[in-house]
């Protein structure tokens, strides 16, 4: 990872910063998301499609959570690149991981 | 006594309504992290031109974020989507519960607390030995029956709709989310959503009139709409008549699905496939550089087909808000593989029209909606502008028909082969609507004169240049009269030299005045060009004479 940079670190920082607001933005609407389905889950608990709302919610809350906290991640990843650190390649990797 | 009875007779559904409209944000939400991702961090590193191993890593990494973004809409779309129906069934089964109720009550009967509906007693008990007892009181309550019967029909409702929405949501599993293929996996989960909706693919319209494919998509609810989009994007994408954004939509969710299934198979693609995969990859890293764009340089994606050398429908700018929107159809050789440099033509003429009038709004689309003949015998024949002829009408048509507000002035450029495609559509069925033709380097345009083109010929335009090999030697022959002949009907334009394809040629006089006519405005007038069709008349193996490629 100690290539030589072909663009400007400020560009790098921009799109991170960015990132960062696209993490920011989405916390507020998940949160309220994820506390509504546990409330119908809750009001809906005597017919059978209750705990399957309480489940999705569950479920695709944790789901949400990791693809909005890899936004986050990759945030990092091009500041690090943008830092210029000695970094350690694997940190880099980590935070740029794909599939 | 009715299980159920007394829970959705006082269910407050308020949670639920609250859960689906916070869901439906979220879908909003997650739509709009896709695209500012691709807007403001992967799109202006593209711009800047970021290179290395980091920036093979990184942007490997944003592109499947971003596809998992909109995975992530998708499939909130789909929750959001049971959340509103389950809603909407099980506030359509209180109803009909308590209006069986009120009704039963009003015709003397007791409801009990669990639901059960009492017999009435129309006379005294102490006279049951009276002969008429048993008449009078089966008389009294001849619709007891009813009452009870539509009673537990509502609750049956009610627990048909619980039970379908909980394996709806079962169906759409947060693990797909990790998954290559999680995009495909949601179109499965979409359809399976769509049989709780009652949506079938049955209704999506067949395509073939544009007016009726917006009337049905204006008549969708959104979470129809939702779940249409996700469930049947290839049919959606193809409907003349809907909005671009919407079309744009479901054709990147197409363009996504395959691509994720050729990478997913990458060492057992045959050729056929193979090379749709690296146009297909070709075409969606131009779209990705132009997600940070300004407004009126967006791509917008009308259509999008891998079968055969491929078919794709590329604009730039929103042809529904435009004032002006120009069509260019590209002629022989053009496949999948050549949209960016499509998309680079459709640029300048962009350009080239914003010059002439700064102050309005331009959408230019190439349109590959045929399948454009190959340097063989298919090009000396009328036989893929006949294939084709329908599919341009519907498209234009479909373009008035989405357009937003007024009548916008509408263009359509045809080049090379591309002008028998143009020819042949405007001279048959209802014509293009359009308001200009322009055709450039035309071997001829499958019609015997410009009048015949069902349209002003004042406002057929041609443009030829000496050197256009194709003017020069393919006209007058199997396509069609040269239409920069005097005698055709059309105007000439002043064109510059050059070849084939110089008519894009940035700041010369070909390109200015296709976008004064795009604009309405009136070109440079050149002179007409009769060609020297006597010179060379190449032939294929077959004897049919070929055309030389642009």
């Amino acid at each position: 990872m100690g290539e030589k940079l072909n663009i400007s670190p400020g560009e790098l920082r921009a799109s991170a910063h960015a990132a960062d607001t696209i993490t920011k933005d989405l916390g507020r609407p998940l949160s309220k998301a994820l506390e509504d389905i546990a409330a119908a889950a809750d009001s809906l608990r005597h017919w059978s499609v209750g705990p399957q709302l309480k489940a999705t919610g569950e479920g695709w809350g944790s789901a949400l959570g990791k693809l909005r906290g890899r936004v986050g991640e990759h945030a990092d990843g091009l500041r690090m690149v943008a830092a210029g650190h000695d970094v350690n390649e694997e940190n880099v990797l980590n935070r740029f991981k794909g599939w | 006594m009715p299980e159920h009875y007394a829970e959705l007779f006082h269910q407050d559904l308020s949670d639920l309504d609250a859960a689906a409209r916070s869901w439906k944000n979220l879908v909003k939400r997650f739509s709009d992290a896709q695209g500012d991702s691709g807007r403001k961090v992967s799109g202006p590193l593209h711009a800047a031109g970021w290179e290395g191993e980091s920036a093979h890593y990184g942007f490997a990494a944003l592109e499947a974020t971003e596809s998992k973004l909109g995975t992530a809409s998708t499939n909130v779309g789909l929750i959001t989507s049971v959340l509103e129906t389950l809603s909407d069934k099980m506030q359509a089964a209180q109803r009909k519960l308590r209006n069986a109720v009120r009704d039963a009550e009003e015709a003397g009967h007791t409801v009990t607390a669990d639901g059960w509906v009492e017999p009435k007693k129309a006379v005294d008990p102490r006279y049951h030995n009276d002969p008429d007892y048993e008449n009078i009181q089966q008389e009294a309550n001849r619709d007891l029956g009813t009452y009870r019967s539509r009673i537990g029909d509502a609750i049956s409702d009610a627990l048909t709709a619980s039970s379908q929405a909980a394996e709806a949501l079962r169906q759409i599993d947060p693990f797909d989310l990790d998954k290559r293929y999680g995009g495909e996996k949601a179109r499965e989960d979409a359809q399976r959503v769509a049989d709780f909706m009652g949506l079938k693919e049955g209704s999506v319209p067949d395509g073939e009139r544009p007016r009726k494919n917006a009337e049905w998509w204006n008549g969708l609810e959104d979470s129809e709409k939702r779940v249409y989009l996700a469930a049947f994007p290839d049919r959606i994408g193809a409907l003349d008549g809907l909005p671009a954004t919407v079309r744009d939509q479901a054709n990147r969710t197409v363009i996504d699905n395959h691509l994720n299934d050729y990478a997913l198979r990458e060492n057992s693609l045959g050729i056929q496939e193979r090379s749709a995969y690296a146009s297909l990859q070709k075409l969606k890293d131009r779209l990705d550089e132009a997600e940070a764009a300004p407004e009126h340089k967006k791509l917008h994606v009308l259509g999008i087909d891998t079968e055969g050398d491929g078919k794709a429908i590329v604009a730039m700018g929103n042809p529904d808000k435009a004032d002006h929107t120009a069509v260019l159809v590209p002629g022989t050789d053009t496949d999948l593989g050549s949209m960016p440099g499509q998309i680079s033509r459709i640029d300048r003429l962009q350009d080239a029209a914003l010059a002439q009038s700064p102050n309005e709004d331009v959408a230019v689309i190439s349109w590959l909606g045929y399948d454009a003949p190959e340097i063989d015998g298919s090009v000396a024949t009328k036989g893929r502008a006949e294939e084709g002829a329908a599919d341009l009408r519907g498209f234009t048509e479909g373009t008035r028909v989405a357009h937003e507000g007024g009548r916008g002035h509408l263009t359509v450029i045809g080049h090379s082969y591309g002008t028998t495609m143009v020819g042949v559509a405007a001279g048959g069925g209802r014509g293009l609507e359009a308001d200009d033709i322009i055709a450039l380097g035309s071997p001829g345009m499958g019609v015997d004169k410009a009048a015949d083109l069902q349209m002003d010929p004042d406002h057929v335009w041609v443009g030829a240049t000496q050197q256009d090999p194709i003017v020069k030697h393919a006209s007058n022959l199997t396509l069609g009269i040269n239409p920069a002949r005097e005698g055709f009907g059309a105007q000439p334009i002043a064109v510059n030299d050059g070849g084939h394809s110089s008519y894009w040629d940035s700041g010369k006089e070909s390109l200015r005045n296709q976008g004064r006519i795009i604009v309405g405005h009136r070109p440079n007038i050149g002179e007409y060009y009769h060609g020297k069709e006597s010179e060379i008349n190449p032939v294929g193996p077959d004897g049919t004479p070929l055309l030389i490629p642009g």
